[in-house]
């Protein structure tokens, strides 16, 4: 959180160039591509990313089975030509479970994730464009919101509204809509002492209309950041609540379940448990080196 | 000094009243009726109202609050619909139990986690750093239920020397407590490294070295102090997740802890345990946070004379 | 006749090697100091001066910088054949070294005496009593009232000027024969700063060492220095005694620089600076690094790299002074 806040100090710095006419967007996005470009590990982690999106769009081509359909005679089969990462306890290919499961697990991450901006962008927004009582009233929710640990919060939500994917996005949603929040309120508070929200505002300009039409583009590269690196965190709730049984609940194969799944027959199979395991390793630290190099490109002054 | 930490006391308290409202309104829009699910399923409506009487159920939603409120703070929090026991005993049963897996994992976080992130930030841009850095990221990308199962499979099934269930024995301790570090050891070499590596490029620890003192003793009395003030933010924000992220390992192992009565009193809809449970895990939050906040003042004396606070 | 060399540089060199190539921070600088005086280094930021006084404790951050070569003779051993050790036994007790920033270079964490008693329990035999006794002394001396109570204290929670006195406490406090003060008043107010050259003055009077003042203000220059030594992009650009450089300056930099000092009789509002930037280091002319800024430049300046020379006993690095000027006419 705190790497965060330093980021967004310094990216700041940068945005004011940017408002007082020293640098113009299209440059600074160029310049950011530039930096980025160079970054291997960071242009690595998002072909990476690249690869599991096409995985999990065109997961019924990819993949070498149904995920569904049950060979009852490969009941648990040692992995095999047939069966690369064997077949699990109902006799499903895991292979192609795993490669459904991408699909759970990408979507889970950027549904939450765009669910957690648009909460986030809006109450942050709001509390920092008004001030006064409305400020503190959206502060003391965020602050109570972030008292829950975030595992319990999920779990808690997941009983009250029962299982499900949509209810999953809610939840995972809800648990990271506060960084968002935070992130935006003080960037807004920052930016509306900016002249050009004055001048906005002398030509007539609506309160929503300032909010909208300039204070988020300026947040716009912070907001990418974000959620790049939300996504990676949103996954790995999914994996955990799914293992709990509180999440995206069997049949439908997710890399969390599977692992639960497969914690009967370890001894007997464990290639059943590694391989979602290492699924979400790679997922995850994709999105993450990918996060922090966008991060660093788009925010120069961090790197000199 | 003293200013700072009642401030902060009086705000952790307003925190938790609200949590225990959250708490409390969460339970009341929870699908389907708790009574009906605790007795049998033909039970007549007047036995049904009866126990509704019996648990304070049929009161208005403010006055079952303040009921609530007035139980937590008597250490009272009912019994549990299934077992009849109470909530509180089960709760500081489990809790004993959580406390030793989770203040055992932490040992090894901080252990683990300041030592290698100290070596890599001395051996910046060397193998030894890119080596250790590529382990912690994989640390800290893994699930740590992930880690559990492997450690199971490689030191319980296949070499056969650690029992991979239950938390009675200290041996029995080694897998839950490996598996539930790894990842907060992740996380903290890689802010030890971060920070200290900006602690290092400071005016201050030229200053020390153009007196002559040795480079390891410089890093180790100036820097090492001065880059904790990062290290312990994320040391306690990460205290608190583990109490919580040991309901996963808690699962793996069998252990009975507060994670497993968590899951199951969300299983059984079990209102008084669940609230019991939530409150519970929510307080050793906040309340660690606080001690995080007040051990900063110890630290660092510009909080401590009330120059600019934790932010 | 001159006096005895306390420390002598010869041709130092001190490169930094960086992504975006070889920086040559301290190119060939040559200079002495003599025991009891004190020399100042004068240049704009950039110009390799806090590099050369980190060059001479040996405290350059490598990588990226290097000592590439040359000789750092104190006392009349070289510096550069020391190890860090015996390095580590001069830093602090025989070269001391005040910097610029008394708000960053004080550890925040430790209080103002453990700081100051740092030193001298590294390089004295002395016990802890003994060393708090010595520190409170030096308090007294950089004149910080109340030095029992600021004993105790933590460097936030005193002024500026208070923290630089603290700064010179520490590194005189072990007695060094020779004292390197890194743009000692910059950071602080003009009144402050007055009191702080005033007391380097002083206490240099008082222990004999001799004084080693980098700055970029020449008119510190004309109030603590015996000689003066000017550099522009890693390199000397002249070299005089303080009465000389004032009384005529040779190189149109020194000249520049003079021209930047406020005088009290001048009626204009705004002080003349000198027109443009000293040249990056990927971005270094071909001739005279100060060519494109210097407004008597002639087709040689921007041809050839002029060498140091002597004139009158002085040396400077211009093309003024030399045949090749009078030819081109």
């Amino acid at each position: 959180m705190k790497k965060f806040f330093s980021f967004f100090n310094k990216q700041k710095k940068f945005e004011e160039d940017i408002l007082n006419g020293e640098m113009e967007y299209s440059s600074y996005y160029k310049d950011s591509l530039k930096r980025f470009r160079r970054n291997k590990a960071a242009m690595f982690c998002l072909s990476i990313i690249v690869l599991l999106g096409l995985v999990a769009l065109l997961a019924s081509i990819v993949a070498p089975y149904d995920p569904s359909y049950q060979d009852y005679t490969s009941v648990l089969a040692q992995p095999s030509a047939k069966h690369w990462f064997g077949a699990d306890e109902y006799g499903r290919d895991i292979l192609s479970r795993i490669i459904y499961g991408t699909r759970v697990s990408l979507s889970i991450g950027i549904f939450a994730q765009l669910l957690a901006s648009i909460i986030g962008i809006t109450l942050g927004a709001v509390a920092g464009y008004f001030g006064g009582i409305v400020d503190s009233v959206i502060s003391r929710i965020m602050e109570i919101f972030s008292a829950f640990p975030d595992l319990i919060f999920a779990m808690a939500i997941m009983t009250f509204m029962g299982k499900g994917v949509l209810n999953l996005y809610i939840a995972l949603g809800l648990l990271t809509w506060v960084r968002t929040a935070r992130m935006i309120r003080g960037a807004v508070i920052q930016l509306k002492e900016k002249e050009y929200v004055e001048a906005s505002r002398a030509s007539g300009g609506t309160s929503f209309r300032i909010i909208v039409k300039h204070l988020i583009p300026n947040c716009l590269s912070t907001i990418i950041v974000l959620v790049t690196l939300g996504i990676p965190n949103a996954i790995m709730y999914e994996a955990s609540l799914s293992f709990l049984g509180l999440g995206i609940q069997p049949p439908t194969p997710s890399w969390g379940n599977m692992i639960s799944a497969a914690q009967s027959v370890i001894g007997f199979l464990p290639v059943y448990s590694i391989m979602p395991g290492i699924a979400i390793m790679i997922t995850v630290i994709a999105f993450n080196i990918f996060g922090d190099g966008l991060r660093d490109a788009l925010d120069p002054k961090l790197r000199t | 000094m003293v200013s700072y930490i009642s401030k902060r006391i009086v705000q952790t308290a307003v925190v938790l009243l609200g949590i225990s409202l959250v708490t409390f309104l969460l339970l009341q829009v929870v699908p389907g009726d708790p009574v009906a699910l605790m007795l049998d399923r033909r039970a007549d409506p007047a036995t049904i109202a009866a126990v509704r009487h019996q648990l304070g159920l049929d009161l208005p939603l403010p006055q079952q609050y303040l009921n609530f409120v007035n139980g937590v703070i008597h250490l009272d929090l009912g019994n549990s619909y299934f077992t009849k026991a109470p909530v509180f005993a089960s709760l500081f049963r489990a809790f004993q139990v959580t406390l030793k897996l989770a203040s055992l994992s932490f040992l090894f976080a901080i252990v683990l986690g300041i030592s290698c992130g100290m070596i890599a930030a001395l051996y910046r841009g060397k193998w030894l750093d890119s080596s250790l850095m590529t382990l912690s990221i994989i640390g800290v990308s893994a699930p740590s239920f992930w880690i559990a199962i492997i450690l199971q499979i490689i030191f319980g099934l296949k070499l056969n020397l650690l029992p991979i269930s239950g938390f009675d024995t200290p041996i029995a301790y080694i897998l839950p407590s490996i598996a539930l570090g790894t990842r907060y050891a992740g996380s903290i070499a890689r802010i030890t490294r971060t920070s200290m590596l900006d602690v290092i490029k400071q005016d201050y620890i030229r200053t020390a070295r153009a007196k002559g003192a040795k480079r390891r003793a410089v890093i180790i009395h100036h820097a090492l102090k001065n880059a904790m003030i990062p290290i312990i933010t994320l040391v306690g924000t990460e205290l608190g997740n583990m109490l919580t992220g040991s309901m996963l390992i808690e699962k793996v192992f069998s252990i009975p802890g507060i994670g497993k009565l968590a899951v199951d009193s969300m299983s059984n809809r079990d209102l008084p345990l669940l609230e019991g449970t939530v409150m519970y895990i929510a307080l050793v939050f906040v309340v660690v946070n606080l001690l995080v906040d007040i051990s900063y003042a110890f630290i660092d004396p510009r909080i401590r004379y009330g120059k600019g606070a934790a932010s | 006749m001159k006096n005895e060399a306390l420390l002598e540089v010869k041709n130092l060199r001190t490169y930094f090697h960086t992504e975006a190539g070889l920086v040559k921070s301290v190119d060939g600088v040559s200079f002495r100091v003599e025991k009891g005086k004190t020399l100042g280094i004068v240049g704009e930021s950039g110009c390799g001066k806090s590099i050369t006084s980190l060059s001479i404790m040996q405290l350059v951050e490598t990588p990226p910088g290097k000592i590439e070569g040359g000789e750092i003779l104190f006392e009349g051993e070289n510096l550069l054949n020391k190890t860090e050790d015996e390095m580590r036994e001069i830093r602090g007790k025989k070269i001391a070294m005040i910097f610029q920033e008394p708000m960053t270079s004080l550890n925040p964490v430790y209080t103002i005496g453990k700081q100051i008693t740092e030193a001298l329990l590294l390089h004295e035999k002395i016990s802890k009593h003994e060393a708090k006794a010595r520190a409170l002394e030096m308090l007294k001396l950089v004149r910080i009232p109340l030095p029992e109570k600021r004993f105790n204290e933590y460097p936030h929670q005193l002024s500026g000027g208070m923290r630089q006195r603290v700064m010179i406490a520490m590194s005189l406090s072990c007695n060094p024969q020779l004292l390197i003060c890194d743009e000692p008043t910059t950071a602080l107010d003009v009144t402050i700063q007055a009191q702080i050259l005033e007391l380097i003055n002083e206490l240099k009077e008082k222990t004999g060492s001799s004084v080693i003042m980098i700055t970029h203000d020449l008119g510190v220059i004309s109030e603590v220095a015996d000689d003066v030594m000017v550099m522009y992009a890693g390199k000397v650009v002249e070299q005089a005694s303080t009465d000389e450089i004032f009384e005529n300056p040779l190189h149109p930099y020194t000249v520049g620089l003079m021209n930047c000092i406020p005088k009290l009789n001048s009626d204009v509002d705004t002080l003349p600076t000198i027109k443009g930037m000293v040249p990056s280091f990927d971005n270094m002319p071909k001739g005279c690094a100060f060519c494109p800024r210097c407004s008597m430049a002639k087709k040689i300046c921007e041809q050839k790299a002029p060498e140091l020379v002597d004139v009158d006993g002085r040396k400077v690095r211009c093309f003024r002074y030399t045949k090749e000027w009078k030819e081109e006419a």
